[in-house]
């Protein structure tokens, strides 16, 4: 099996607006062969949602921490949220994410932010064909348990799958949980 | 008269109430500390758990007693309104079942672990009043004066005034216990089974069978002196002052009244959603199915499963508890009827390594208790290692601060490893049939 990582949203050569992003994802995995699982974290989830709408080559969508939860669509508020996420993420996920951010640059952050404002994967699921799995972290605080449960249960065979102990961006800090997760997803 | 706020009307430390709160959070994905109260009570409760004994029973009377509704309030109590902001308190989304009828909290952790809803049958008003104790009779010669104003207002419900000198015995000298069941589905509750069972979901009817002797006062109301606990019906109807029984009712807290099943039957013919009932003859029967069934479920995904957590009536966390992978064996009050259901799970199953003990502190020592030592007695006795969560046992039962510190506790059991995903509806209720539970659908 292969594995393609796909670079960030706003990321230098990638679309900074979230639903570009995912229409070319989509378009691209349209024109292929069938993509077994297709996984998307935080605001990647909102570009695989867009995606997985756009196209019938997919057997498994499976969105990780995915948002903007439905509560926190503005900008102070999922702000508020992403510190308070901040402060129970692992120090060195910053250290990490750091240097995209900066090749990014302010101007293509907030495009991904104002985009991903706009994105509501409640309203995109119904067009998605495969089946979901909806992941989510029990100490995520920037996305709900409440959210992440009625995305899952949307159209009545989506997966809600709860990872104890985690946090919002805990596939950076677990890669091996993470791997045991997907393999699983994947039977 | 200007109803009563639903949030006003039922006792903060009703079973029923408390549970369903419990639930909801574990719904909502959040912990439940302190039984739903924000961090500053917690920390006053922790602080006044200090205090000399002497000074803190009177703290604790006078602030349940300030629970207590107004008997001339009464017409404005609102339970049709109590049903909505039960319903309202859990998150909207299409739900694989929903369960509705009689308060347990076994069934409450696997409610969490379906991650589907409760709708309890029967809430607690507390209303104002001093007497003595020890005179159930004037308790309900009070009922009979104040009670109609209740009922006028609310004809869908069942009054079971309680009277436990015993088990409440600080409570009801500032207090008299209204408890109120449901006798068809209220609205709320049909609109919130229309509006979020997933398509084809069950409703599962809870109906716990337990019954007591009452004097009938009404059509609508009854009277019972006494309640489940450390002793039986007629170690209450022996004592003095004590009406004599006339009929046997639905047990006031824990009972299912007949007329709410008849009426989510009918519901559920005329909605095209299967019935379930889940039937038990008493608060503590369901405990062990829920056990062996929550534990195979954790143990099949790899998890070890040899933590047992025992949960003390409205004391536990059922979101915690199963992201802690822990084995929730509820008992509904630390007396002896629950500890020797318990020793008897614990020699049914497999051995478990650990067992973490929580005991809700009623503050009185009532007859037919189960003190700390004897629980931990039974634990060891059948090769686990016990620990009692957040309890001084040098205070029981008046630890009162262990409201205020076994969130901490629980949050500091170690967490599960593997993911999960909620428990299927057709699999918990096939593993609670196997264990031996009465399910008919």
């Amino acid at each position: 099996m292969e594995a393609h990582l796909l670079r960030a949203p706003g990321a230098p050569g990638c679309p900074a607006d979230i639903a570009d992003y995912g229409r070319e994802i989509g378009d691209v995995l349209g024109a292929s062969e069938p993509t077994d699982i297709l996984i998307g974290l935080s605001v990647g989830a909102q570009v695989a949602a867009v995606a997985a709408s756009r196209t019938s080559c997919l057997q498994r969508l499976m969105l990780v921490s995915p948002t903007v939860d439905s509560q926190a669509r503005n900008v102070p508020r999922i702000l508020g949220r992403w510190l308070a996420g901040g402060r129970l993420e692992p120090a060195g996920l910053l250290l990490e994410q750091a240097p995209d951010w900066r090749r990014a640059g302010p101007a293509r952050l907030a495009r991904v932010v104002r985009s991903a404002l706009a994105v509501h994967i409640e309203q995109l699921l119904p067009a998605v064909a495969a089946p979901v799995s909806v992941v989510h972290a029990e100490h995520d605080v920037i996305t709900s348990h409440a959210y992440a449960a009625r995305l899952a249960a949307a159209d009545g065979h989506g997966q809600l799958v709860v990872v104890p102990g985690a946090t919002h961006s805990w596939p950076y800090a677990d890669a091996d949980r993470f791997a045991d997760l997907v393999e699983g997803l994947l039977g | 008269m200007t109803a009563l706020a639903p949030e006003k009307v039922v006792a903060s430390f009703d079973s029923a109430t408390v549970l369903h709160a419990g639930l909801a959070a574990a719904l909502r994905g959040s912990p439940f500390p302190h039984l739903g109260h924000g961090p500053v009570a917690a920390a006053a409760i922790r602080t006044g758990g200090r205090l000399p004994w002497p000074v803190l029973r009177h703290l604790y009377t006078r602030i349940g007693a300030a629970e207590g509704i107004d008997p001339r309030r009464l017409g404005a109590v609102d339970l049709a309104a109590v049903a909505r902001w039960l319903a309202d308190g859990y998150p909207r989304r299409r739900y694989p079942a929903i369960m509705i009828g009689s308060s347990n909290g076994a069934l409450a952790h696997l409610a969490a672990a379906m991650q589907v809803p409760w709708l309890p049958g029967t809430v607690l008003v507390p209303v104002s009043r001093t007497g003595d104790p020890e005179r159930p009779a004037d308790a309900l010669g009070f009922g009979r004066t104040v009670a109609p104003r209740l009922l006028d207002a609310n004809p869908d419900v069942v009054l079971h005034h309680m009277h436990d000198q015993v088990q409440d015995r600080l409570m009801v000298a500032q207090m008299t216990y209204f408890r109120t069941k449901w006798h068809t589905l209220p609205a709320a509750y049909a609109q919130f089974l229309s509006a979020q069972l997933a398509p084809g979901a069950p409703v599962i009817l809870v109906e716990d069978g337990s019954r007591w002797p009452v004097v009938r006062v009404a059509e609508r109301h009854v009277f019972q002196a006494g309640a489940q606990g450390g002793l039986e019906p007629q170690d209450y109807l022996q004592r003095g002052h004590t009406p004599t029984p006339d009929d046997q009712a639905p047990e006031a807290e824990w009972g299912a009244d007949p007329g709410l099943g008849v009426s989510v039957a009918a519901w559920c013919a005329g909605h095209g959603h299967p019935l379930i009932r889940l039937r038990y003859p008493g608060p503590q029967a369901p405990a062990h199915g829920v056990a062996t069934t929550m534990r195979r479920w954790y143990a099949a995904r790899g998890e070890p499963a040899d933590r047992l957590l025992v949960p003390s009536f409205v004391l536990g966390d059922p979101w915690r508890t199963i992201n802690a992978a822990a084995t929730p064996y509820w008992t509904f009050f630390s007396v002896r009827a629950a500890l020797d259901a318990f020793e008897s799970h614990l020699e049914r199953s497999a051995p478990y390594r650990f067992v973490d003990i929580l005991q809700f502190q009623h503050g009185v020592r009532s007859s037919g208790i189960a003190t700390p030592e004897q629980w931990t007695a039974a634990a060891r006795r059948n090769g686990a290692q016990p620990t009692l969560l957040a309890l001084d046992p040098r205070r029981f039962p008046h630890d009162i601060a262990t409201m205020g510190r076994y969130g901490r506790a629980l949050a500091d059991l170690p967490a599960a490893t593997r993911p999960w995903s909620p428990l299927p509806v057709d699999e918990a209720m096939g593993a609670l049939r196997a264990a031996g539970a009465d399910l008919d659908s």
